[in-house]
């Protein structure tokens, strides 16, 4: 028996279904609960490999939900995640922009988040306030369904995927993606928590404002080389 | 098939986790970002003060971090954050905690303890503690200081660090901002090898409008006590010059020398200066300002130039200040690249073809992050008398291709552990070349 199909005989014995978040087809994404310990679980469920998930089997981080299991059969894949509880940013939002102090303490968790993702080949492409927990004082980058490993020489994402304006110009393009389209976007959500609109609409004044026009330079050359240069920079 | 290393349930090769107990069957790591610290500097509120006080008074770089630093945190819009764990209000806040300080006694069981906080450090000898501590910080940065809290036999101040932690159950630390000022970030206390002489280590980060925060120890004793200590370390904000090639003549190695007496003659020294230049090169010799640092950052346009120095560059500030270099490249045909007479740290940097790319002389030092050293006779050269480290001694991330020598260590005093997390080794004659003895680990490199 292979991982995926060990992992899904487990579930089906020894966890419960809580509820279900969301699904599409062959896509899905759901809450369970192991029967005997009563802590809860995410299930992902999708069409693809998951080589970005099993890179991250290994690491614990306050902002990136640990992954337990990571497994593929047949083009299928299935991944099993922390529940991370808290607020969505977008929720937090909803209720006014954040303070510049909170909003400069987000973008830099998720900077270390992002610096984890990276270092390992692997881009987000999905960074929007839905996929941002808040937990206590922590936030929490969730949802890697749109992440893939970058390759060098790669050419062309196959699929145009992230938000309609979080996602940054060159993923719509021809160009594969690169660290840097994660920037972008961070740069987006950044703006989004200090003023409620988006950069095109309205950008944040000061330093952050200036730091959000270099995140979202059309060229990415022209951008933060990486996540480390923009912590420094926030 | 396998089995679990917790329960014994048969698992099939490969499993990262058993899902009969829950338990992770791979390694888990924390893991978290590389952090730099930049030199900080002591100073006084008034400007004529701060100049004398950077002429001849006692400057300390002190700080560094390590790889389990805690995450960047701060308060979290109240709606989701847990009453309880907001920073607390104490009386007498503004004045920071009343009753408390970086000295006291400590009597159990017929010993008397002499316990202290001090952040500068010396490397031997009894400490002096040390209740308050200033540094500043551009706009856009953020250094760190090590809070150590060091014990002694109050009979003979022999060190007592380890008879002492034997009565102790528990111990913490909290950064408590003094009224208005935000929550600087801190590690939870412990043994650090690069302060052998401390019983314990926190790192207190801050960045530019942190403010002041009270930094309290908390030790739990066996017997029901409770100890607590405190210092308190504040931030003064340094306004940032910035120069830029529209509103600046630096297309040469002259302006850009004139630019650098300009600087020693006109910006006051509590003012950070950032100096963004075109993508140019410079040939000759450039001496930097000579009474502070200064922070460098190279540019490259679309037709591949790239701001290039082929002529050495020397760093002569003195008076411990730290001299960024970003995003540039030095390509020689021998000499020294990086001359440091005080602290550098670079960043994004290539270095080719030099007998030496960067060189710590007395009272200098020299870090590196993301830099590539191809085809140099030394990379990094340390032949310093300085205990003082401006900069993180963490090279993360640095290339060392086919050098001569890419690390010798000639002369470094201090105990802080030279680390190269993620750094590649390549092609060199001799990877580390060390005849001081000064302790490294390259546990986080690769050697090919």
């Amino acid at each position: 028996m292979d991982v995926y199909d060990n992992l899904m005989q487990s579930l089906g014995e020894e966890y419960s279904l809580v509820r279900q978040l969301r699904s599409d087809g062959q896509n899905s994404v759901s809450v369970w609960r192991h029967n005997s310990s009563g802590r809860w679980y995410v299930l992902r469920r999708f069409e693809g490999g998951c080589e970005a998930y099993k890179k991250l089997l290994g690491v614990a981080s306050p902002h990136l939900p640990q992954i337990y299991e990571a497994a593929s059969s047949g083009g299928l894949s299935a991944v099993l995640e922390e529940y991370v509880c808290g607020d969505t940013l977008s929720f937090l939002i909803e209720e006014g922009a954040l303070p510049a102090d909170a909003a400069r303490a987000v973008a830099r968790q998720l900077c270390a988040a992002l610096w984890i993702l990276h270092s390992r080949g692997v881009v987000h492409r999905d960074i929007k306030p839905e996929n941002v927990i808040v937990r206590g004082s922590e936030a929490v980058l969730i949802d890697l369904g749109a992440a893939r490993i970058y390759k060098c020489g790669g050419s062309g994402d196959t699929q145009v995927l992230g938000t309609t304006g979080y996602a940054a110009p060159e993923q719509y393009g021809l160009a594969q993606s690169d660290a840097r389209a994660d920037i972008y976007s961070l740069g987006v959500l950044l703006n989004v928590m200090l003023t409620g609109r988006h950069p095109s609409c309205e950008t944040a004044g000061g330093h952050l404002g200036r730091v959000i026009q270099k995140c979202t330079m059309t060229s990415p050359t022209k951008r933060y080389a990486d996540v480390l240069h923009l912590m420094r920079a926030l | 098939m396998k089995k679990c290393v917790n329960c014994g349930q048969e698992l099939p090769d490969g499993a990262a986790y058993c899902p009969h107990c829950e338990t992770s069957q791979v390694e888990k790591r924390l893991v978290e970002p590389p952090k730099r610290r930049r030199g900080a500097v002591a100073a006084a509120v008034c400007a004529s003060v701060l100049i004398a006080a950077a002429l001849g008074a006692a400057l300390a770089a002190g700080g560094w971090r390590e790889g389990d630093a805690p995450s960047p945190s701060a308060p979290i819009p109240a709606a989701s954050v847990p009453a309880e764990s907001m920073p607390a209000e104490t009386a007498g806040q503004e004045d920071g905690l009343s009753g408390m300080g970086a000295d006291m006694m400590y009597s159990s069981g017929g010993s008397s303890y002499r316990l202290m906080l001090v952040i500068d450090a010396d490397s031997d000898g009894v400490q002096v503690p040390q209740a308050e501590r200033s540094n500043t910080c551009a706009e856009g940065s953020w250094a760190a200081n090590p809070s150590q809290l060091y014990v002694y036999n109050a009979a003979d101040n022999s060190p007592a660090n380890g008879e002492f932690m034997e009565l102790v159950d528990g111990c913490s630390v909290e950064a408590l901002p003094r009224g208005g000022a935000a929550q600087m970030e801190y590690t939870a206390p412990a043994a650090d090898p690069s302060f052998p002489n401390a019983a314990m280590v926190s790192h207190i980060s801050f960045t530019y409008g942190c403010g002041t925060n009270d930094i309290l120890w908390t030790l739990s004793m066996k017997n029901g006590d409770t100890v607590q200590l405190c210092q308190s370390i504040t931030v003064i904000d340094l306004e940032t010059r910035v120069f830029t090639p529209e509103d600046t003549a630096m297309e040469t190695t002259e302006e850009l020398q004139s630019l650098m007496d300009y600087i020693d003659r006109e910006v006051p020294l509590n003012t950070a200066v950032d100096i963004y230049l075109p993508p140019v090169t410079y040939s000759g010799e450039l001496r930097l300002a000579m009474r502070r640092g200064v922070s460098l950052f190279g540019s490259s346009d679309d037709g591949g130039n790239a701001t290039t120095f082929t002529g050495g560059v020397t760093v002569r500030s003195a008076y411990m200040q730290l001299t960024e270099l970003i995003g540039i490249r030095f390509e020689g045909s021998g000499g020294t690249a990086v001359t440091a007479g005080d602290g550098v740290y670079m960043d994004s940097c290539t270095f080719t073809g030099w007998d030496t790319a960067a060189l710590a002389l007395d009272g200098a030092w020299i870090g590196a992050a993301g830099c590539v050293f191809e085809r140099n006779g030394t990379a990094l050269h340390f032949n310093t008398d300085s205990t003082e480290h401006y900069s993180s001694p963490e090279y993360w991330n640095n290339a060392f291709m086919d050098n001569g020598t890419a690390i010798l260590i000639d002369n470094l005093p201090g105990d802080e552990v030279l680390r190269f997390p993620e750094c590649v080794f390549s092609g060199n004659d001799v990877d580390i070349d060390n005849p001081a003895g000064h302790p490294t680990d390259v546990s986080g490199a690769k050697f090919y």
